[in-house]
């Protein structure tokens, strides 16, 4: 079972999306981290997820810091990543969008959340 | 003609007497002295009476009365003379031309006398007996008063020729003659001796005779006068310079070391070669033309003194002639260094000044440009500005417009969205409380947390929408501070006990303020609210206010989290949160907008103090103060 975490500041946010996902008949194992420290903690300590969903606006360390750490570390920056976020005009603005796999807008459609997460997952295994 | 054997001494006697006439003659022309030519034409007649007794006239007599008038007529000048000499000598004159005139006069009346037809040997013999005498008294007088040799010599002379006479009457001829000769030659003597001893000219007979003492006056005299002049050319500063005609300088006063930079021995028997290079030229032409001309000039020229210094002159000459051709040039060199210097000072100035003067003109001149290119300038500006006022005011009204644009929008979308909002803040909770699932009444609650959230979010966005609008106007009237603070107090009990705030007001009951009753409370809502937030639990909340007169300034104390001067900054702007990423259910980030708008619409400011983090933060702001009376005017002119 794909490994996938979620980490975003609200519970809410993570809550929905795993439930939603479940819904739609995901099988995915769900680590959720409420903030970016929460995230790199877990990642530390072996939790390695085979995606992540990253929520960008979070306080005291953003979804782009937490991004640049895990592209500057040589096991992590192959997990894929996909932004979430209600301002998409954020992404444009930093490094011109497509940082990361793919992004998913707020509030979102669940169809549209798993055939993306399907997606990057196996893009990711092919390579 | 009778010759007799003392022919031959009257005749030696004659001679002798006509030598010393030709000797007074000659020295008449030597020292132009009339004297001198009166005893000469005396002597000559007196000579002329030897020869008549020479040839024995006595015997003689009767032959003609012109002849015998003539000798009785010679031998009269003798004695006028010698009477002119007493004369003079006690009266004291001194004209002798006059005296001289005078004795031509008698001698010519006495002539004609010897043309009368009878014989004048009478009225002769008496004429020269009274003459004689008085003579004789005068001179004794004056050798008396006097007793110098002279008035001696005289007085024997004057007894000689009296004794002689006598002697000839008598007819003794030879002691006649040797008296005649003794008589003339004391007289001559006189003019040796009266000169070298008589210094006086009160002394008798020798003031008449004293001519050398005359003379050595004059000379004195001259002597004098020319060490007077000397002393005026020596003495004068500047220099006096004689030039022969042949430009060699005869004399050169001391004035010339000082004016000319020379001493006068070297320039004396010179042509001097003095002038300044650039000069030379210049004075010779002048100075040759002035002589050929024979006229005096002037002029300026510059020298170079002995050691080489450059000095300025003026030399003024003026040629001395005699029967029109030049002797001397008489010069007078003056130092007029210091005045050119001057000259050249004063015509510096002046240049200068007229160098200013141009200076000035061109400064007016570049003025007048500049304020001709500065008005064009300020033209330019003006219209730039009309045209930038134009554009500013144009896109005033395009800004104004669009944010009126935006307010519709907000108020628009807020009540838009407001709508199906209803349903879902009603119907959900009657959902959820049929629900019996426990995974769908977990579902249910976060659904209805995020639908109170989004409800919160519009109503306060309508809120801000709503003051922004220019047309929204308050309805300002006299409020009791304390009573809309206890109002929102009480309303918030419920929220104060949750959080176990304890809520503390100081407000003095008087104090009144201006406001629109709703907005203060709307205001108070959001302050309290915002305390409460960031208070920690069972942390103190104070509110207070002081009435400084024209305002009142309203603290809202909490002890919560603090701030950074940053966010201190930031927190009034619409959206901002105290930490931007923090998703807050009670927070929309637009409450203090709000407080801002409110506070700015009765007047007020508002602001937000705080030591730093963790340290609490107090929220202030201003209200208008307000008396009851002056509010009901407000209310009144506000309905009007």
């Amino acid at each position: 079972m794909k490994k996938i975490m979620i980490v975003d500041d609200e519970s809410d946010q993570i809550y929905v999306i795993k439930k939603s996902l479940e819904k739609a008949g995901g099988k995915y194992e769900i680590i959720p981290a409420n903030s970016g420290a929460q995230c790199l903690e877990f990642l530390e300590k072996n939790q390695i997820p085979d995606l992540i969903i990253l929520d960008i606006m979070m306080p005291e360390m953003s979804g782009w810091i937490v991004f640049d750490k895990l592209k500057g570390n040589n096991t992590w920056e192959k997990i894929p990543i996909i932004f979430l976020t209600a301002r998409t005009d954020k992404i444009a603005e930093n490094a011109g969008g497509f940082l990361g796999n793919d992004f998913i807008e707020k509030p979102f459609d669940t169809k549209d959340l798993k055939s993306r997460i399907d997606k990057v997952l196996k893009d990711t295994n092919q390579k | 003609m009778i010759l007799t054997e003392t022919s031959i001494w009257w005749i030696l006697l004659a001679i002798f007497i006509m030598s010393l006439a030709v000797w007074f003659i000659h020295y008449y022309f030597r020292d132009r002295d009339k004297r001198k030519l009166m005893f000469a034409i005396a002597f000559l007649l007196a000579g002329v009476t030897y020869i008549y007794l020479a040839i024995d006239y006595r015997n003689i007599q009767n032959e003609s009365i012109l002849w015998s008038n003539i000798y009785h007529w010679s031998m009269f000048p003798i004695m006028i003379t010698l009477l002119f000499a007493v004369c003079t000598s006690l009266f004291k004159t001194k004209n002798l031309n006059l005296m001289f005139r005078i004795f031509l006069v008698i001698l010519a009346i006495l002539f004609i006398s010897v043309f009368l037809p009878f014989s004048i040997a009478e009225i002769s013999a008496i004429g020269r007996q009274f003459i004689g005498i008085a003579v004789i008294i005068t001179s004794g007088y004056l050798f008396i008063k006097s007793r110098d040799l002279s008035s001696l010599i005289f007085l024997m002379a004057m007894i000689c020729f009296t004794t002689s006479g006598i002697s000839l009457v008598r007819d003794m001829d030879y002691f006649s003659i040797l008296l005649y000769l003794l008589a003339h030659i004391f007289l001559t003597l006189i003019f040796v001796v009266a000169p070298s001893h008589s210094e006086s000219e009160n002394l008798g007979i020798s003031s008449y005779f004293s001519l050398t003492n005359q003379l050595k006056t004059a000379k004195r005299a001259l002597h004098e006068s020319e060490e007077r002049y000397k002393r005026i050319v020596e003495n004068t500063s500047d220099a006096i310079m004689l030039t022969q005609p042949n430009g060699v300088v005869s004399y050169m006063s001391p004035a010339c070391k000082n004016v000319l930079g020379y001493a006068p021995e070297d320039l004396v028997g010179k042509v001097p070669n003095i002038f300044h290079p650039d000069d030379t030229k210049k004075v010779n032409e002048t100075l040759s033309q002035a002589l050929n001309d024979k006229h005096g000039s002037d002029l300026e020229y510059r020298i170079k003194t002995k050691n080489g210094e450059t000095k300025w002159v003026s030399h003024s000459w003026s040629p001395m002639l005699k029967d029109g051709k030049l002797q001397i040039i008489v010069s007078s060199v003056r130092d007029i260094t210091d005045r050119k210097k001057m000259e050249e000072k004063i015509a510096e100035k002046v240049k200068i000044l007229e160098d200013s003067e141009l200076a000035t003109l061109n400064i007016m001149d570049d003025l007048q440009e500049t304020i001709a290119s500065l008005e064009k300038a300020e033209r330019e500006i003006k219209e730039l500005n009309e045209g930038l006022e134009q554009r500013v005011k144009k896109r005033t009204a395009e800004v104004e417009k669009l944010l009126h644009q935006k307010d519709e929008f907000v108020n628009q979308l807020g009540h838009d969205l407001k709508n199906p909002l209803g349903p879902l803040i009603n119907l959900l909770p009657l959902i959820e409380e049929q629900e019996t699932n426990p995974e769908s009444k977990e579902m249910f609650e976060v659904i209805n947390r995020n639908v109170n959230y989004m409800k919160n979010l519009v109503t306060k966005t309508m809120q801000l929408a709503r003051l922004n609008a220019p047309s929204t106007e308050l309805s300002v009237e006299g409020v009791t501070l304390l009573d809309e603070i206890n109002k929102v107090i009480e309303r918030s009990k419920l929220l104060f006990e949750e959080n176990n705030i304890k809520v503390e007001s100081g407000i003095n009951k008087d104090i009144m303020v201006k406001a629109d009753k709703l907005r203060l409370e709307e205001l108070f809502d959001n302050l309290i609210g915002n305390s409460v937030k960031y208070s920690p639990n069972g942390g103190n909340i104070t509110i207070d206010a002081k009435d400084d007169g024209k305002f009142v300034v309203v603290f809202v104390k909490d002890e919560g989290t603090g701030m950074t001067s940053e966010q201190l900054e930031h927190i009034f702007e619409e959206f901002y949160k105290a930490d931007e990423s923090r998703h807050d259910f009670n927070s929309s980030g637009l409450g203090l907008s709000i407080c801002k708008r409110i506070v700015e619409k009765h007047g007020g400011k508002i602001w937000a103090e705080s030591e730093g983090e963790g340290k609490g933060t107090t929220m202030l702001f201003t209200i208008p103060t307000s008396n009851k009376k002056t509010s009901r005017t407000d209310r009144n002119s506000k309905r009007n």
